[in-house]
């Protein structure tokens, strides 16, 4: 993990706490409790939305805005439904697909190009460096079919719609419907079976 | 405006995971959510799934970034040192909490640019002649956009108007949480003192058409009973004060 500037110590009280009791403190208008949901998860957050702009002033206002809805509106987490992270996660990731797609059809009018492209090639590279954190996650990556991982890192990494991926990849849109769902659960399999999940 | 798709919820919930639908089948995919709890959770899974391979990219934020987060909570609390949201000319209204303008300031620098992928998204699919208009106007060199902020404890983020210098504008309404029955949406044009009714937005608005006269200070958005009312006295739900 690259370290842009070393992130704010969180108050020890919170350390053993899970994401429920975290997000009801929270709601309870404790800030520490934000301090330290803002220290598990930032890099995550940052990192992810970094990734997908390639402009890190837009991935600090991604950020901002994301630990903001938490503390404005914590009863959008649901802990029965996942883990902080992978809520904060997905929220982060639909604030950068849509700073992409509105970027990309600016760009397009600018242009005068009727048709939508991300401008730059597609990003095939994402999965496999997320697949050097662990032999676990690498396992799971590897259990793709590479066009499975070409339809995940452009839709996912590439903030493309499963139709530019069909048209980007030349193949028909249900036919890439379906491979990120099988692929969404290929990588699911493995990473379940060893325990990989959090659970809090 | 009438949304068809034939599209099933289930197919479409993988690409939704990644974020990888257009708005229509967003909108069908999460109404689907509400209430088919097996698409629920396996949304859920991915999600999960998905929070995993992030781990590669995990790079702490500058330092900046909180400080501006704890900067904004600070402008939001009860505290004696609050900016407070200056009290304009509107009497009628209901002052919004300092939360509104200090959130404001961040929001729309990000929030503007979501307003060509709204453009995008009107020029590619829309066969919907109000929808159509809207896009125009969205492009229109003349066009003003205004982002009205959602205020706190409404479920609202912000909503998108465009308005010409005739006059002539159109409500995104898409943001805006469906209500009962008995309720529905109303826009106000403020101009100095005078809060005038630009028009009843209905319940679950999509695209909404408008016309204001002359040149106005800000727009609102109320909650009123089915119907809309001549004269509001409800606290704006969203509210924009011109360019100012």
């Amino acid at each position: 993990m690259t370290d842009g500037s070393a992130p704010p110590a969180a108050s020890s009280r919170w350390t053993e706490t899970g994401d429920g009791d975290l997000v009801s403190a929270i709601a309870a208008r404790d800030e520490s409790a934000l301090e330290e949901a803002y220290q598990r998860h930032s890099a995550a957050v940052y990192g992810l939305a970094k990734r997908l702009l390639r402009n890190p002033e837009f991935a600090d206002e991604v950020t901002q805005e994301i630990f903001l809805r938490l503390w404005n509106r914590p009863e959008r987490f649901d802990s029965g439904r996942g883990t902080l992270r992978s809520f904060l996660l997905a929220d982060a990731h639909g604030r950068s697909v849509d700073l992409i797609r509105a970027e990309t059809a600016r760009r397009a009018r600018e242009e005068k190009d009727a048709v939508i492209s991300s401008g730059t090639a597609p990003d095939v590279e994402s999965l496999a460096i997320a697949a050097t954190v662990s032999d676990q996650v690498r396992e799971a990556v590897a259990a793709l079919s590479e066009p499975e991982r070409k339809a995940v890192e452009l839709a996912y990494f590439g903030g493309h719609t499963y139709k530019q991926v069909a048209e980007i990849l030349g193949e028909p849109e249900g036919t890439i419907k379906s491979r990120i769902r099988v692929a969404l659960k290929r990588l699911r399999g493995p990473l379940t079976q060893t325990g990989l999940n959090e659970t809090t | 405006m009438t949304r068809t798709t034939t599209a099933d919820p289930a197919e479409l919930i993988g690409a939704y995971a990644l974020d990888a639908v257009e708005v229509h089948e967003r909108n069908l995919v999460e109404r689907a959510l509400k209430t088919d709890s097996a698409l629920r959770r396996e949304l859920d899974e991915y999600h999960d799934t998905l929070s995993l391979l992030v781990a590669g990219f995990e790079e702490s934020p500058p330092r900046h970034v909180w400080e501006t987060i704890q900067s904004h909570i600070a402008a939001t609390t009860g505290d004696a040192d609050v900016i407070a949201f200056a009290p304009r000319r509107h009497n009628r209204f209901i002052m919004l909490a300092g939360a509104v303008a200090a959130v404001l300031a961040l929001v729309l620098g990000v929030r503007v640019v979501q307003l060509d992928d709204r453009i995008a998204a009107l020029e590619a699919g829309a066969d919907d002649a109000i929808a159509r208009a809207a896009g125009a106007a969205l492009t229109s060199a003349d066009a003003t956009v205004a982002v009205l902020a959602g205020a706190p404890d409404t479920g609202i983020d912000n909503v998108t108007i465009v308005f010409d210098r005739n006059g002539l504008g159109y409500v995104f309404g898409d943001t805006l949480p469906a209500l009962g029955a008995t309720a529905t949406y109303q826009l106000w044009a403020i101009t100095g003192d005078a809060l005038i009714s630009a028009g009843v937005l209905g319940n679950d608005p999509g695209i909404a058409p408008f016309q204001i006269a002359g040149g106005i200070d800000g727009l609102a958005i109320t909650v009123e009973q089915a119907g809309g009312v001549v004269s509001s006295t409800e606290a704006p739900a969203a509210l924009w004060e011109g360019d100012a």
